[in-house]
């Protein structure tokens, strides 16, 4: 200081470096206050990002239960053996040593990046030797794999062999070390005990690699995913959300190679929430047996409240085979099948003799028919100069309107429908909502039903509306196209004396009430007129057309349709019932669709479509029927 | 205080030594010097456990007549229900080796008993294992399966040439697979769960979310037999109670042993018949 004091006497100018230092100080401390105390929490959480890591874990997805409260959709362990990189560090460098060794000793140019990759293929291939010599296999390590797990997922446990059998995972456990680095490692899988049953409705589930991060903790941090499942199809995909759970988090502070040093945290996953359906896994499994091997749909509801009962749809395909991943064989057979569509409530059909009903519904409604209307039926209607036929080509003679419906008389429709009119047909559908979807929970339900009349003509083909067309539209032929979920909805919905009712598949605790009493769904027919028409559909039940889809014990009201379908030249037949029981009070309600694949498939309502109805009516009726239908055998 | 002297600390220094000495030993002259003194103390030790069964034999002669004579009789209604129970296995046998033959299965391997007497036992909470009266000279082999009537013992984890080491049920490095008696789905058991004062146990682990434990009842955990090494149906103990496991698809499970584990003094060593003939035919 002395010194210094001398200085400033001489030198003046050195005045100016004490007070330099002391600014820079300052500048120096206020810089570390700056960054230690103001800023802080911005410091320490870059820290937390270039030191920890965050790997998702995928919670178990919600099961599937039927009203029984049978298992639909369940899952079941997959067991994979794996290894986790950090653990073989040493070996990995003890391993690149001795290559780099044995590459000097034989004057082997190589680069250091590609020995090391040799290196830890090499030892992953020896542990992956290890569980070949338990399970005789003869499995082999890509050292491509290895390297690509070994710089972007390195946190992941790697596995060496996926979706080991009960029995290979024994062999496992019992013949390796507990010690030993190779791991059994487990997640969750689809299970379907029932195989295919309600396949398109359930849905199937596809990977997902990125699993939702929402409610783990560490959400700034670098994120490894262990790979989950998400919803592709049917309510697995609509209820996703709902199914898929929360995903458990384990935040691992990392050492500089990103390898795992300590676990910081670990929240465990949450299981997803469970479903529950109105439907009935014993009646969907009748359904699906009854319709066989044909292509089409069976729905079954209940008119009181509008639950799904069952929604078969043929072909399906056995959901197991989703599982973990569907092959491109299975996926081959599914196309070659034609097995994707759920026809129930994607397939589009001209409805045939069911329509019937809903073109007296108008006729009768408008006063253009009393339930006494009569007609003569020819074997065929002149329309112009061309001649529909009835399917009865000696003809019914003289029938009233019950008659008409019993006997499925074309000629009785064409007549009353030509009187009443495309204008008042359109518009009674419309009244019973079948222009729209019925809004089902499952997603893709078709939204392209038709309609027609004079204005969907002449957008669509730029054409006029013939009387032609009104007598087809009348028996549900021509350019009409209807879902079978939409015949069982108005069927449900007549039975129960509504215009509409909104079927749905998710239990609900509305579900347990009542009709809605709103006055606005009332079907609004006089008493007498549906008096009319219910007594038609009963006496096609007892003698009629419908008369195959009859109970010994519960009387029920039907119609059957055969609707003909021009498809690559030929004329297919698509047979169809609709109908309820019991008459009085009705507990369900059904539709069933059979399509023709080829001309030589003689379908018809009343031959193909109503016994399928009687069978899954019966097994209604009869609980204690077929009850074992659905046992499930557990094998090891 | 005065300083040490180098020849003071010539203990410490001697033991510093031996131990670095120790350290950088290749593992196979460490393994060489670790067999060659288990092969020294077996004599000792097998004369000690004669001994033991000399006393024995001496404190059973020593007992009454009577006491005698009611332990014959109680032995001999033992032996005739026996060999009931032996003629009907021996039925059950056919029965089965004949749905075999019918269905094609493969048979199951059958094996020989090699009985032995215990030597010296470890069950304290740090080792969990017991050395044996037999060894390779008497066809013990490395993984053997050992039972006795209680159900599984552990498994051979070193052979000797008079005595084998085995490893206890109870200890944590032993896993198998298991199943729930009445329970068809493969489980994994591993000792371990051993407190001081407490019965030996262990831990089930997999037992599915849905399981439920029977109220009022401890169910038998048994042997799958898909593992490859101990055969289907032995007993492991008693499955006393459910606890929840992090993987949310499955429940851990408390397995209560069989309290004998600490007092066998006899054990068989399962030798399948088929390893054994090749062994025979090597030699």
């Amino acid at each position: 200081m002395r010194l210094f004091a001398l200085y400033r006497k001489s030198q003046s100018r050195l005045k100016i470096f004490p007070v330099f230092i002391a600014g820079m100080l300052i500048v120096m401390i206020g810089g570390l206050g700056w960054r230690q105390l103001l800023h802080e929490q911005f410091y320490a959480e870059r820290e937390e990002i270039q030191h920890l890591r965050r790997v998702l874990v995928p919670a178990p997805r919600g099961n599937i239960f039927d009203r029984e409260g049978r298992l639909l959709v369940g899952n079941q362990p997959r067991v994979s053996a794996i290894v986790y990189l950090n653990e073989l560090r040493p070996q990995f460098r003890r391993q690149y040593i001795d290559l780099v060794r044995e590459y000097q000793e034989e004057n082997i140019p190589s680069q250091g990046h590609n020995l090391q990759v040799l290196a830890r293929a090499t030892v992953m291939q020896r542990y992956m030797d290890k569980v070949n010599q338990v399970l005789g296999r003869q499995d082999t390590i890509d050292a491509r794999t290895v390297e690509r797990h070994f710089q972007q997922e390195r946190l992941i446990p790697f596995p060496l062999v996926e979706d080991l059998h009960p029995r290979e995972y024994a062999r496992l456990l019992e013949q390796l070390p507990s010690d030993s680095p190779i791991q059994l490692f487990t997640t969750s899988l689809r299970h379907y005990p029932h195989g295919p049953l309600a396949s398109h409705s359930l849905g199937y589930t596809g990977n997902l690699n990125e699993i939702p991060p929402e409610g783990a903790p560490g959400e700034t941090l670098a994120t490894f995913h262990i790979p989950g499942t998400t919803g592709r199809s049917g309510l697995e995909r609509a209820f996703d959300e709902h199914l898929q759970g929360q995903s458990g988090a384990m935040i691992w502070l990392v050492d500089p190679s990103g390898f795992q040093f300590d676990l910081v945290e670990h929240s465990p996953p949450v299981p997803g929430n469970d479903l529950h359906l109105t439907l009935d896994a014993r009646l969907q499994k009748i359904a699906e047996q009854a319709i066989g091997d044909r292509r089409g749909a069976v729905i079954a509801l209940s008119p009181q409240n509008g639950g799904i009962l069952a929604l078969a749809s043929t072909p399906g395909y056995d959901l197991n085979d989703f599982v973990p991943r569907l092959s491109s064989e299975a996926s081959t057979r599914i196309e070659e099948r034609e097995a994707w569509l759920h026809r129930g409530i994607q397939g589009l059909y001209p409805p045939g003799s069911t329509f019937k009903m809903i073109t007296a519904m108008a006729a009768l409604r408008d006063g253009i028919i009393e339930p006494e209307s009569t007609s003569f039926c020819h074997g065929f209607h002149t329309v112009g100069n061309r001649r529909f036929p009835c399917h009865n080509r000696q003809g019914h003679g003289e029938v009233d309107l019950v008659e008409a419906i019993r006997v499925s008389c074309n000629v009785f429709f064409y007549e009353h429908g030509l009187a009443t009119g495309v204008d008042r047909i359109a518009s009674e559908s419309r009244r019973l909502r079948l222009d729209q979807p019925t809004g089902l929970e499952i997603p893709h339900e078709s939204r392209r039903m038709i309609i027609p009349d004079r204005e969907w003509k002449r957008q669509r083909l730029g054409e006029s509306w013939f009387p032609g067309d009104t007598a087809n539209l009348s028996i549900g032929q021509g350019f009409i196209r209807l879902t079978p979920l939409q015949m069982a909805a108005y069927t449900a919905a007549f039975a129960s004396d509504q215009s509409f009712i909104q079927p749905h598949i998710i239990a609900r605790p509305e579900s347990l009430r009542a009709v809605s009493e709103d006055s606005s769904r009332a079907l609004q027919l006089e008493p007498s007129h549906r008096e009319a028409l219910l007594q038609g559909m009963f006496e096609a039940v007892e003698t009629g057309t419908a008369r195959f889809a009859r109970l010994d014990d519960h009387p029920v009201a039907g119609k059957t349709g055969t609707a003909q379908v021009r498809r690559r030249g030929e004329t297919l037949h698509m047979a169809w019932f609709i109908g309820f029981a019991p008459v009085e009070n009705p507990e369900i309600a059904i539709a069933v669709l059979v399509e023709g694949m080829e001309a030589r498939d003689s379908f018809a309502g009343g031959a193909t479509a109503a016994p399928i109805a009687r069978e899954v009516l019966e097994a209604f009726f009869n609980p204690e029927e077929a009850s074992d239908i659905l046992e499930v055998s557990v094998s090891p | 205080m005065p300083r040490k002297s180098l020849f003071q600390r010539r203990p410490l220094l001697i033991l510093g030594i031996a131990f670095l000495v120790w350290l950088l030993l290749p593992g196979i002259i460490k393994t060489f010097f670790r067999t060659s003194i288990i092969e020294l103390q077996a004599p000792s030790r097998q004369a000690a456990s004669v001994v033991r069964d000399v006393q024995d034999y001496w404190a059973l002669r020593s007992a009454g007549r009577n006491t005698l004579l009611r332990e014959l009789s109680d032995l001999s209604r033992q032996n005739s229900y026996y060999q009931l129970r032996s003629q009907r296995i021996a039925l059950l046998e056919e029965e089965i080796k004949r749905w075999e033959q019918l269905y094609n299965l493969p048979s199951h391997p059958e094996y020989h008993f090699e009985i032995a007497r215990v030597v010296q036992r470890d069950s304290t909470t740090w080792w969990q294992e017991m050395t044996i009266r037999k060894g390779r000279q008497h066809g013990i082999r490395k993984g053997a399966p050992v039972v006795f009537a209680g159900g599984v013992v552990g498994r051979v984890r070193e052979v000797h040439l008079a005595t084998a080491t085995v490893e206890l049920l109870s200890s944590p490095g032993l896993r198998l697979s298991a199943r729930i008696s009445g329970e068809a789905r493969p489980l994994g058991f591993q000792g371990g769960e051993n407190r001081p004062f407490h019965p030996p146990g262990g831990r089930l682990d997999f037992i599915p979310a849905d399981y439920q434990l029977p109220e009022g009842t401890e169910p038998l955990v048994v042997t799958t037999g898909l593992g490859g090494v101990f055969p289907e149906g032995l007993v492991i103990g008693r499955l006393t109670s459910l606890e929840e496991s992090e993987e949310t698809l499955f429940q851990a499970g408390r397995v209560r042993l069989d309290q004998r584990l600490h007092q066998i003094r006899e054990v068989a060593v399962m030798i399948a018949l088929e390893e054994s003939t090749q062994a025979s035919e090597r030699e």
